[in-house]
């Protein structure tokens, strides 16, 4: 996977962020990640809005995004990227505990290139992380034009 | 001639030779007048012979004067004979030459004549007489009178009256009387005519045709006596023939006229009767035919008159034809005859001919008979039908299923098996029997009096069986003749399970009918109303239930009959489209609507019980609605339970396996550290220790999950409770309850340094420790989250509205973004996690309580400003209005 690439994970959930980062390191993949704590400081990073920090021009994202967060949800975060020039391109896998079918629906149809459950059992939760990582491998991931 | 004087001279050359001898004489005497006395005697000799010479001389010249005066008069005479007969012949060329003699009209011409007579005669009056048929008078043609030049006409003379006078006329001669007043031919007409009118002098003619006296040419003179001249009376007899003439002419004009006439009323005749009319000869050609064959066989008139007719016969009806013409030939006349003749279409028509030879030609009219002899042919077929139906009849009279009889006066003569099986008697039994006998005593006068009346319509009676069983019967008596004789034949029909499926189907419909009355739904019977296209424009109420009535409050009297515009007092039929599509294709109809005339929701069904009618069965919905209603918030309310369950839930429990796992990660790095026997001294130490981190975070992240699950299944359990918990609903004193929610944050907005303003409180109904709840979450939100950045406030009031009281708790804190004014009542759903503790329980709570208590919240805020949270409640009374409302 591309060196480069940071990996941006947006969840409310310090225990679910840390399991992410553990299981991604496990898997090999041990490109930098920032951890957001709701959908307000994803925005603010990725739109570079407030007093907080921003991205960085002409790095490669990618995005895990939870769904249920305080301030702004995931949905609407998704929402908003998708409807920027700049960031449309940039992957956003949904990272949620609920396999609600409309959400899943909704959230295709706002554009998200994956969606993932969290599983309950840890191994089932392991191997999706690790085939995340194996996505993360083989995709290209776009530079993030200047916002 | 005229006498000329040289016819004189000799007489008086010899008288002036006396003269000049007695002149010499004298001289001589004077001369020798010695002998004087001889000369004197010879003197008075000679004087005397002298005045004897003059004497006769003078009578001589008397003579002479006379007989000149006599040639000068018939000179005179003779020139105005001249003079009369220029004008007479004038007269009678102008006459002859006038157009109106040829022409026949008579009084134009006949007035000419009698003028042109009066003015070439020289009479006073001239008059043209007709002598009628029986000759009994004589009628005054016209009568020209110069003195006055007027015509008159029409007087009548009886010929009875004067005898004499009409004698002299029919004698045939002239009548020129010079004294007609006593002329014995015309003194009869003296003192009735002639002296009346000063009439002096007659001269009649007579106007003979053809040897016949038909009328008189009569010229009547006024003045002194005149003798009439001969060329007068040829005159007055050549006028007579003139007028002859013109009666001849007018005769012959009006033959002419008349046979013109005829002859145009024929060819009329010809070309405008309906019949065909023809003429043609022995050798088959149409000579001539008129209009009405155009029109029978389609050729055109001049298209047949180029044909024979033989080439129109039907092939068939040539031998026939050909013997008819033949039969023609011979001069007999041809009645009745009938052949085929084709027409332009190539079909035939039947023509029906008569005709009559008149040498070689052939005068015929036809008929167009087909309608007629295809007719007769139908009614040969008919009368074929009719006999074979006899025999169908004979059949079927034993086939039938009921009963049949042909009686006479009640003997039966005939009947069918039928009536054998329903009587249970044998056909021997019945035929001869009294038919009386099969009908129950009860219905015998009835029946009788049916017979007796020549009743011809179905009734019913009561039959009675050979077994004595009587049964419910269908009568149906007809005249028919019958063997010659005009008998009954009587249908007896078996109603028994007519009548039990008739009171059965009246049981049926009283039934229905109850039910129809006591049906909850409202029940509506229509007709379809079709405009001349057929289309639909609006239907009418034929019947309705109780229900209706009570629904839309319309009495049934007010809506049968009626079309659905005047009874709903809509411009347009309600559903029309959807009620008279099922009213016309029959395929039923339900759906579900709201009707917004009655600020209703109803479900409809709609079936047609027949053609162009339709059935609606009405529910009321309305309240149904209102329930689904809240069953859509409460599953909307259950969806979000599943939704915290299936995500809020889930989501600790990720937590709790996943560094449960960790767990197992590091207790196997510690295994496999404490197995490694080759390890050196404080190697195991560090190993193990460098887990620690892993291990104590894993288990605050356990932790941390077991805790924040344990907080959302007892809101949960709050939730459930509050929703279970019995209700104590009364009136309550908001001021007093508000004192005690007030209370209990004392301590808290002390610590805030906020301001609770409470106003004063409309009192309203529910649960206290429910509304206690409410508020309590209220105001605990208010003093949560306000804004550090300003004294806090929290006012709290209430108004009255119609029914209810509205609550109002305002703040100036923080403020909710349009967009998460609805997420705020969610369950669980928290805006900041992070700054605020707290469940995310307070609003549903509050919105579950208020659900239960017929209450309502909702918000109003402004981010940065504040919030107002509107709570409203029945008011206090509510419930005995609610009372008082129903009782109406």
């Amino acid at each position: 996977m591309n060196k480069e690439v940071i990996i941006l994970v947006a969840d409310d959930d310090d225990g679910h962020a840390g399991l992410i980062q553990k299981n991604l390191g496990r898997s090999g993949i041990a490109n930098e990640i920032i951890r957001f704590q709701d959908g307000q400081e994803i925005v603010d990073y990725l739109f570079c809005l407030g007093d907080g920090p921003h991205r960085t021009p002409d790095i490669p994202y990618i995005l895990l995004l939870d769904i249920r967060m305080p301030k702004i949800d995931g949905t609407e975060v998704l929402r908003q990227i998708k409807a920027d020039p700049g960031l449309r391109k940039m992957p956003v896998i949904m990272i949620t505990t609920t396999d609600d079918p409309h959400e899943v629906a909704h959230c295709h149809a706002l554009g998200c290139n994956n969606y993932i459950t969290k599983p309950v059992e840890y191994d089932k939760f392991v191997n999706t992380i690790r085939q995340l990582g194996l996505f993360l491998a083989v995709v290209q991931v776009p530079n993030v034009a200047a916002g | 001639m005229k006498p000329g004087p040289e016819a004189m001279d000799p007489e008086l050359a010899a008288l002036r030779k006396i003269n000049r001898v007695l002149m010499e004489r004298v001289e001589n005497s004077v001369n020798s007048t010695g002998n004087n006395y001889a000369i004197f005697e010879n003197n008075i000799l000679l004087q005397k012979q002298v005045e004897q010479r003059t004497a006769e001389l003078e009578q001589r010249n008397r003579q002479l004067a006379e007989l000149l005066a006599e040639q000068t008069r018939i000179g005179e005479d003779l020139q105005a004979s001249e003079r009369r007969t220029a004008m007479q012949r004038s007269a009678i060329a102008e006459l002859m030459v006038d157009p109106d003699l040829l022409k026949g009209g008579e009084n134009p011409f006949l007035r000419r004549i009698a003028e042109v007579l009066s003015e070439t005669a020289g009479v006073a009056r001239a008059s043209l007489w007709r002598l009628s048929d029986d000759r009994a008078n004589l009628i005054c043609q016209t009568l020209y009178d110069a003195r006055t030049r007027t015509q008159t006409c029409g007087e009548v003379l009886e010929t009875g009256s004067y005898p004499a006078y009409f004698k002299a006329i029919l004698a045939g001669t002239r009548i020129c009387a010079e004294n007609a007043q006593s002329d014995p031919r015309t003194c009869e007409l003296a003192d009735s005519y002639l002296k009346p009118l000063g009439v002096v002098s007659l001269l009649d003619a007579g106007v003979v045709v053809e040897g016949r006296l038909v009328g008189m040419v009569c010229l009547e003179h006024v003045g002194p006596r005149r003798k009439w001249h001969p060329d007068e009376e040829s005159f007055v007899a050549a006028v007579a023939a003139l007028v002859a003439q013109q009666l001849v002419n007018t005769e012959r004009k009006r033959a002419e006229a008349s046979l013109r006439a005829k002859t145009e009323e024929l060819d009329r005749y010809f070309t405008s009767a309906l019949d065909l009319l023809c003429i043609a000869d022995t050798q088959g050609h149409f000579i001539r035919v008129n209009k009405e064959w155009e029109r029978v066989l389609g050729y055109s008139v001049a298209d047949l008159e180029k044909r024979t007719f033989l080439e129109f016969v039907h092939p068939d009806d040539l031998p026939a034809t050909l013997a008819a013409v033949q039969h023609l030939a011979g001069q007999a006349n041809i009645l009745n005859f009938t052949n085929r003749y084709r027409t332009k279409d190539g079909s035939y028509r039947y023509l029906e001919w008569r005709a009559t030879p008149h040498g070689n030609l052939l005068y015929s009219t036809a008929r167009d008979v087909t309608e007629r002899m295809n007719a007769e042919e139908a009614l040969r077929q008919a009368k074929e039908a009719a006999e074979e139906s006899e025999t169908r009849f004979k059949a079927l009279h034993n086939a039938s299923f009921g009963g049949i009889a042909i009686h006479d006066q009640g003997l039966i003569l005939d009947c069918n098996r039928g009536l054998s099986e329903m009587t249970g008697f044998s056909l021997d039994e019945l035929i001869g029997m009294n038919g009386l006998q099969l009908i129950a005593r009860q219905s015998l006068d009835l029946v009788k009096g049916h017979i007796a009346a020549q009743y011809e319509k179905p009734y019913e009676a009561i039959g009675v069986r050979k077994n004595g069983e009587e049964y419910p019967l269908r009568l149906e008596g007809r005249k028919i003749p019958y063997r010659g004789k005009e008998v009954r034949v009587v249908e007896f029909r078996d109603i028994t399970e007519q009548k039990q499926a008739e009171a059965a189907l009246r049981a049926s419909e009283e039934k229905l009918s109850a039910m129809f009355a006591s049906m909850a739904e409202m029940v509506v019977l229509h007709e379809v109303v079709l405009d001349e296209a057929g289309q639909p424009i609006n239907y009418r109420i034929t019947d309705c239930n109780r229900a209706f009535t009570e629904v839309t409050g319309i009495a049934r009297e007010t809506a049968v009959g009626k079309l659905a515009t005047e009874v709903f007092g809509t411009p347009e039929p309600p559903y029309l489209q959807e009620y008279c599509r099922v009213g016309l294709t029959g395929e039923p109809l339900h759906f579900e609507t709201y009707y917004a005339p009655m600020d209703k929701h109803f479900s409809i069904s709609v079936v047609s019980p027949g053609k162009n009618r339709f059935a609606t069965v009405t529910s009321d919905i309305t309240d149904t609605k209102k329930i689904h209603h809240i069953i859509a918030a409460k599953n909307k309310e259950l969806e979000q339970l599943v939704y915290v369950a299936s995500h809020d839930l889930r989501s600790p429990l990720v937590n709790v396996d996943g560094y449960g796992r960790e767990l197992e990660y590091a207790a196997g790095e510690v295994i496999l550290a404490l197995e490694c026997e080759d390890l050196a001294e404080g190697q195991l130490e560090a190993k193990i220790r460098a887990q620690l981190p892993d291990i104590t975070g894993a288990l605050r992240h356990i932790r941390n999950s077991t805790r924040q699950m344990d907080g959302l299944l007892k809101g949960l359990l709050k939730l459930s409770r509050l929703g279970r918990s019995a209700l104590d609903i009364r009136p309550l004193d908001m001021n007093e309850l508000l004192a005690r929610v007030a209370s209990t944050f004392q301590y808290q907005i002390r610590e805030a340094g906020a301001d609770l303003r409470v106003e004063d409180l409309p009192p309203c109904r529910g649960d206290d420790v429910q509304v206690v709840q409410v508020f309590a979450n209220l105001v605990g939100n208010a003093l949560k989250f306000r804004d550090p950045a300003r004294p806090c406030v929290i006012t709290v009031g209430g108004v009255v509205e119609p029914g209810r009281c509205v609550y109002c708790v305002a703040d100036n804190g923080i403020g909710i973004a349009p967009e998460k004014q609805e997420k705020i009542f969610e369950l669980f759903h928290r805006l900041d996690p992070a700054k605020t503790e707290g469940e995310g329980l307070g609003l549903t709570i509050i919105r579950q309580v208020l659900w239960r208590l017929y209450g309502e919240i909702r918000v109003e805020s402004t981010p940065g400003a504040g919030s107002r949270f509107y709570v409203s409640l029945p008011k206090e009374s509510a419930s005995q209005m609610e009372k008082s409302e129903t009782v109406q």
